[in-house]
């Protein structure tokens, strides 16, 4: 296999560049997913655990149940259940789901799950005085919610949330499995590595801009949380 | 009309009596301290008073209405509730801790309200701290900003749930203080507390608890010096010993 206009050939001289040079090309792909599926989780995920703050019985049972169908089996199967079997199945009504879409929705279904759990670990979180209180001023339950629980309960949130878009960015390397187009970092790395036979170089490629995203996304991270800190709370000495 | 009245009032959690029949009034403008050991249910009694901890059994009437499921909102709007851990917004300013039920629950515009909440801070002379968050402050002045949240509703019975327990020594004398200014001003009070002295000093009456009942009550004088039970007189021995 040849590379089409590859920009990267001058680099061609130092294999390790010039696959990362390429495999950077990638990084459009995989941020689109990855924030995408995000948004879609962050949604979603907000969603079930209003169901599972205000809604009653059974329909909290049935949020649970999502969380532990996703969170108990694979991601690549399900990226396959979703582009090859619902895929297929949209096929036989003229409806062409492409790899990228069908990436995103498996991507955004299985991380709601994940969020899911996050926001109701962080609910769990408030002490219960913060209900009382707000009960002893007579706030209905939707405003103890909306202004006592979410606000401090997204602060607490906040380093898992960043920590589960690190998850989804490199998670989206298994949508590359199907084919996603244009490619993804990872998907590129398997082109580089076909056409040139410098497997080592390439996935190494793969790695670095993979390591740069996630740590970028880490930092980026340290620097919301340290802006939306709650002034006065001791910051214990864990870096 | 009274400001507080309790008629049989029972109170369990699960199979546990925590309240075993309890009747009180509290009139209008009265100051009352309920006294007594721990696990007596002098916290109980004051939470379920606002359906906190919900009775069992028996009526409450609180400013002339009765609470009931249906009036529990309206009930709740007339009293000013103070915890013994504060218990306030961590994550807003301290004006904006006393302004939130104010705009929320009482329908004052944010302009109201935050006029209104600083009368409450020059109260509790806390007015400096109007932009602090409640974390960088010490206990004593969160305390004091809770007691102003609580004033700022112009609550028909303020309710203090032993307000200085949390405190390091120090710092209770200065909510003390704060508390004395208020009762001063008239406003109604129920109050569980092991402070004597200041028992002694605000107090109109003294209600003791013990095992879920009241087992004595008048006025202060009366119940702290020249106790009729036995268990009241050893309980007061020992609080007397701890404050001196």
């Amino acid at each position: 296999m040849i590379l089409v206009n590859d920009p990267c050939a001058y680099l061609a001289e130092v294999p390790y560049l010039e696959a990362l040079c390429y495999v950077v090309g990638g990084a459009p792909t995989t941020m689109s997913l990855a924030l995408l599926s995000f948004a879609i989780g962050i949604a979603l995920g907000s969603l079930l655990l209003l169901v599972r703050f205000f809604l009653p019985k059974p329909f909290p049972w049935v949020a649970a149940a999502y969380v532990e169908a996703f969170r108990g089996t694979p991601l690549l199967v399900q990226i396959f259940i979703i582009y090859f079997g619902v895929g297929g199945y949209l096929k036989a009504y003229g409806i062409n789901l492409d790899p990228f879409t069908a990436g995103v929705i498996a991507l955004g279904l299985n991380s709601a799950a994940y969020q899911a759990e996050i926001f109701r670990s962080a609910v769990q979180a408030i002490p219960v005085e913060q209900y009382l209180t707000a009960e002893a001023y007579a706030f209905t339950k939707t405003q103890t919610f909306r202004y006592i629980i979410m606000p401090q309960a997204l602060r607490i949130a906040l380093p898992a949330l960043m920590n589960e878009l690190v998850l989804l960015i490199k998670d989206s390397s298994l949508v590359a499995v199907i084919g996603v187009f244009p490619p993804d970092i990872f998907r590129r790395a398997d082109y580089f590595s076909a056409s040139r036979f410098m497997y080592f170089e390439a996935y190494m490629a793969a790695a670095t801009v993979y390591f740069l995203i996630c740590y970028a996304m880490v930092k980026i991270s340290h620097v919301i949380e340290k802006k939306y800190a709650i002034p006065g709370y001791l910051r214990r000495g864990i870096i | 009309m009274s400001a507080v009245a309790v008629q049989d009032l029972e109170v369990s959690y699960g199979a546990l009596e925590v309240i075993r029949g309890v009747s009180l009034r509290v009139e209008k403008g009265e100051k009352v301290v309920i006294m007594g050991p721990s696990g007596s249910g002098k916290s109980t009694f004051l939470r379920s008073l606002i359906w906190l901890v919900k009775p069992k059994r028996g009526q409450i009437v609180i400013d002339g209405v009765e609470v009931s499921p249906r009036t529990l909102r309206t009930v709740r709007k007339k009293v000013g509730f103070v915890f013994q851990h504060y218990n306030l917004f961590p994550h807003l300013r301290v004006i904006d801790n006393i302004a939130l039920p104010l705009v929320k629950v009482h329908g004052l515009s944010y302009k109201e309200a935050v006029e209104r909440a600083r009368e409450a801070l020059r109260l509790v002379g806390l007015l400096e701290k109007e932009r602090a968050y409640p974390l960088q402050l010490s206990g004593g002045q969160q305390q004091r900003v809770a007691i102003a949240r609580a004033l700022a509703v112009q609550p028909a019975v303020l309710m203090l749930d032993e307000p200085t327990s949390a405190l390091d020594p120090e710092l209770v004398e200065e909510v003390l203080q704060v508390l004395e200014d208020i009762a001063r001003r008239g406003t109604t009070m129920l109050i569980v507390t092991h402070e004597i002295d200041f028992a002694e000093d605000v107090a109109d009456r003294v209600v003791f608890f013990e095992g879920g009942k009241i087992v004595e009550e008048g006025p202060a004088a009366e119940v702290l010096y020249n106790p009729k039970s036995e268990r009241l007189r050893q309980f007061l021995k020992r609080l007397h010993r701890r404050a001196f």
